[in-house]
Protein backbone atom coordinates (compact mmCIF):
# COMPACT_ATOMS: atom_id res chain seq x y z
CA UNK A 1 0.00 0.00 0.00
CA UNK A 2 1.42 3.41 -1.17
CA UNK A 3 0.41 6.04 1.20
CA UNK A 4 1.68 8.75 -0.93
CA UNK A 5 0.32 7.70 -4.18
CA UNK A 6 -2.94 6.27 -3.61
CA UNK A 7 -2.61 3.46 -4.28
CA UNK A 8 -5.24 0.14 -3.16
CA UNK A 9 -7.94 1.82 -1.07
CA UNK A 10 -6.07 3.28 1.74
CA UNK A 11 -5.19 6.11 -0.53
CA UNK A 12 -5.82 8.90 1.95
CA UNK A 13 -4.51 10.24 5.42
CA UNK A 14 -8.49 10.94 6.08
CA UNK A 15 -9.56 7.79 5.80
CA UNK A 16 -7.15 6.22 7.84
CA UNK A 17 -9.88 5.85 10.72
CA UNK A 18 -12.95 5.29 7.99
CA UNK A 19 -11.47 2.16 7.01
CA UNK A 20 -11.33 0.89 10.58
CA UNK A 21 -15.27 1.38 10.50
CA UNK A 22 -15.74 -0.71 7.72
CA UNK A 23 -15.52 1.86 4.80
CA UNK A 24 -13.53 1.60 1.64
CA UNK A 25 -12.23 4.43 -0.16
CA UNK A 26 -10.44 4.80 -3.62
CA UNK A 27 -8.90 8.17 -4.11
CA UNK A 28 -7.08 10.22 -7.00
CA UNK A 29 -6.08 13.36 -6.96
CA UNK A 30 -4.81 16.07 -9.12
CA UNK A 31 -2.07 18.54 -9.26
CA UNK A 32 1.14 17.47 -9.17
CA UNK A 33 2.18 13.88 -7.97
CA UNK A 34 -1.09 12.46 -7.59
CA UNK A 35 -2.31 13.07 -10.86
CA UNK A 36 -1.41 9.82 -11.86
CA UNK A 37 -4.39 7.96 -10.32
CA UNK A 38 -6.96 9.68 -11.91
CA UNK A 39 -7.11 7.10 -15.46
CA UNK A 40 -8.04 4.38 -12.73
CA UNK A 41 -11.18 6.23 -11.43
CA UNK A 42 -11.66 7.15 -15.27
CA UNK A 43 -12.04 3.63 -16.00
CA UNK A 44 -15.05 3.00 -13.68
CA UNK A 45 -18.08 2.33 -15.92
CA UNK A 46 -20.67 5.06 -16.17
CA UNK A 47 -18.91 6.91 -13.66
CA UNK A 48 -18.45 10.40 -14.82
CA UNK A 49 -18.88 12.49 -11.82
CA UNK A 50 -15.77 13.94 -10.67
CA UNK A 51 -13.62 13.13 -13.67
CA UNK A 52 -14.77 16.21 -15.61
CA UNK A 53 -13.19 18.39 -13.01
CA UNK A 54 -9.61 16.56 -13.78
CA UNK A 55 -10.18 16.37 -17.49
CA UNK A 56 -10.61 20.67 -16.93
CA UNK A 57 -8.13 21.42 -14.72
CA UNK A 58 -5.02 21.74 -14.57
CA UNK A 59 -4.19 21.49 -10.73
CA UNK A 60 -6.33 24.59 -10.16
CA UNK A 61 -5.66 26.65 -12.89
CA UNK A 62 -8.91 28.55 -14.10
CA UNK A 63 -10.18 26.79 -17.12
CA UNK A 64 -12.70 28.00 -19.72
CA UNK A 65 -16.26 28.67 -18.16
CA UNK A 66 -18.63 25.90 -19.04
CA UNK A 67 -22.63 25.70 -18.52
CA UNK A 68 -23.99 22.49 -16.50
CA UNK A 69 -25.88 20.61 -18.76
CA UNK A 70 -28.34 19.71 -16.37
CA UNK A 71 -28.63 22.04 -13.24
CA UNK A 72 -31.18 24.15 -11.02
CA UNK A 73 -29.55 26.64 -9.20
CA UNK A 74 -30.51 27.16 -5.77
CA UNK A 75 -30.60 30.90 -5.08
CA UNK A 76 -31.81 30.16 -1.17
CA UNK A 77 -28.47 28.00 -0.75
CA UNK A 78 -26.89 31.44 -2.43
CA UNK A 79 -23.72 32.02 -0.20
CA UNK A 80 -20.93 34.67 -0.01
CA UNK A 81 -18.56 33.29 -2.32
CA UNK A 82 -20.26 30.57 -4.10
CA UNK A 83 -23.79 29.39 -4.75
CA UNK A 84 -25.00 25.42 -5.07
CA UNK A 85 -26.10 23.77 -8.17
CA UNK A 86 -28.09 20.96 -7.54
CA UNK A 87 -28.55 18.07 -10.38
CA UNK A 88 -31.91 17.31 -9.58
CA UNK A 89 -35.27 18.61 -9.05
CA UNK A 90 -36.07 21.06 -6.23
CA UNK A 91 -36.77 21.24 -3.39
CA UNK A 92 -33.51 19.28 -2.23
CA UNK A 93 -34.26 16.41 0.13
CA UNK A 94 -33.69 17.27 3.75
CA UNK A 95 -30.26 15.60 3.93
CA UNK A 96 -29.12 17.11 0.67
CA UNK A 97 -30.11 20.69 1.99
CA UNK A 98 -27.81 19.88 5.04
CA UNK A 99 -25.06 18.65 3.19
CA UNK A 100 -24.78 21.40 1.27
CA UNK A 101 -25.12 24.03 3.86
CA UNK A 102 -22.78 22.65 6.20
CA UNK A 103 -20.01 22.51 3.11
CA UNK A 104 -21.00 25.95 2.20
CA UNK A 105 -20.05 27.30 5.98
CA UNK A 106 -16.90 25.28 6.31
CA UNK A 107 -15.34 26.20 2.76
CA UNK A 108 -16.05 30.22 3.78
CA UNK A 109 -14.21 29.91 6.43
CA UNK A 110 -11.14 28.71 4.74
CA UNK A 111 -8.40 30.25 3.13
CA UNK A 112 -8.26 30.15 -1.12
CA UNK A 113 -10.93 28.70 -3.01
CA UNK A 114 -12.42 25.40 -2.72
CA UNK A 115 -15.21 23.70 -5.28
CA UNK A 116 -17.11 20.83 -3.77
CA UNK A 117 -19.31 18.15 -5.78
CA UNK A 118 -20.50 15.09 -4.04
CA UNK A 119 -23.00 12.70 -5.54
CA UNK A 120 -24.91 10.04 -4.00
CA UNK A 121 -25.61 6.21 -5.33
CA UNK A 122 -28.01 6.21 -2.37
CA UNK A 123 -30.12 9.21 -3.49
CA UNK A 124 -28.93 10.21 -7.13
CA UNK A 125 -27.88 13.59 -5.75
CA UNK A 126 -25.10 15.34 -7.32
CA UNK A 127 -24.79 18.27 -5.48
CA UNK A 128 -21.78 20.80 -6.34
CA UNK A 129 -20.26 23.87 -4.67
CA UNK A 130 -18.91 26.13 -7.09
CA UNK A 131 -17.05 28.96 -6.20
CA UNK A 132 -18.08 31.74 -8.56
CA UNK A 133 -13.71 32.74 -8.62
CA UNK A 134 -13.09 29.39 -10.49
CA UNK A 135 -15.12 28.26 -13.48
CA UNK A 136 -15.45 24.29 -12.42
CA UNK A 137 -15.71 21.81 -15.71
CA UNK A 138 -19.36 20.88 -14.75
CA UNK A 139 -20.70 20.33 -18.15
CA UNK A 140 -21.21 16.72 -18.83
CA UNK A 141 -21.74 15.78 -15.71
CA UNK A 142 -24.75 13.98 -15.94
CA UNK A 143 -27.45 12.25 -13.06
CA UNK A 144 -27.22 8.71 -13.42
CA UNK A 145 -29.89 6.48 -14.40
CA UNK A 146 -31.52 4.54 -11.43
CA UNK B 1 -4.52 20.46 -4.80
CA UNK B 2 -7.35 18.16 -5.80
CA UNK B 3 -8.78 15.07 -4.68
CA UNK B 4 -11.50 12.95 -5.79
CA UNK B 5 -12.95 9.70 -4.25
CA UNK B 6 -15.19 6.89 -3.88
CA UNK B 7 -16.65 6.59 -0.62
CA UNK B 8 -18.62 3.50 0.54
CA UNK B 9 -19.80 1.97 3.86
CA UNK B 10 -22.12 1.77 7.15
CA UNK B 11 -25.06 2.81 4.52
CA UNK B 12 -23.41 5.23 2.43
CA UNK B 13 -22.52 5.20 -1.29
CA UNK B 14 -20.87 8.27 -2.86
CA UNK B 15 -18.48 9.97 -5.28
CA UNK B 16 -16.70 13.06 -4.00
CA UNK B 17 -14.49 15.33 -5.52
CA UNK B 18 -12.67 18.59 -3.65
CA UNK B 19 -10.71 20.92 -5.61
CA UNK B 20 -8.53 23.58 -4.39
CA UNK B 21 -6.70 26.82 -4.82
CA UNK B 22 -4.34 29.52 -3.37
CA UNK B 23 -4.04 27.80 -0.40
CA UNK B 24 -1.34 29.08 1.72
CA UNK B 25 0.43 25.54 2.03
CA UNK B 26 -0.23 21.71 1.10
CA UNK B 27 -0.70 21.01 4.38
CA UNK B 28 -3.38 23.30 4.31
CA UNK B 29 -5.12 22.23 1.73
CA UNK B 30 -4.88 18.89 2.59
CA UNK B 31 -6.67 20.18 6.09
CA UNK B 32 -9.38 21.58 3.21
CA UNK B 33 -9.96 18.05 1.91
CA UNK B 34 -9.93 16.28 4.79
CA UNK B 35 -12.19 18.54 6.81
CA UNK B 36 -14.83 18.61 3.62
CA UNK B 37 -14.65 14.96 3.19
CA UNK B 38 -15.62 14.51 7.04
CA UNK B 39 -18.48 16.61 6.56
CA UNK B 40 -19.72 14.70 3.80
CA UNK B 41 -19.39 11.56 5.37
CA UNK B 42 -21.05 12.86 8.65
CA UNK B 43 -24.08 14.69 6.85
CA UNK B 44 -24.48 12.58 3.94
CA UNK B 45 -27.83 10.03 3.65
CA UNK B 46 -28.87 10.63 7.00
CA UNK B 47 -32.19 10.03 7.91
CA UNK B 48 -34.56 13.29 7.01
Amino acid sequence: MCRKHGHGVNADDAYADALTHGRSFTGASGAGERNDHVTRIDSRRDLTFGTAHFYGSTGGQAIPSVAPSVAVAMAVMATVSGYWIVYASAPLPPAQHRLAAKIAAYVESRRGTVSVAVHSDVTGYTTVYDPRREDTASHGWRRRSR
Amino acid sequence: MNRIGIVTGAGRSYEIAVMTVYQPTEAYAIATIDSVSRIVWDTINQAP
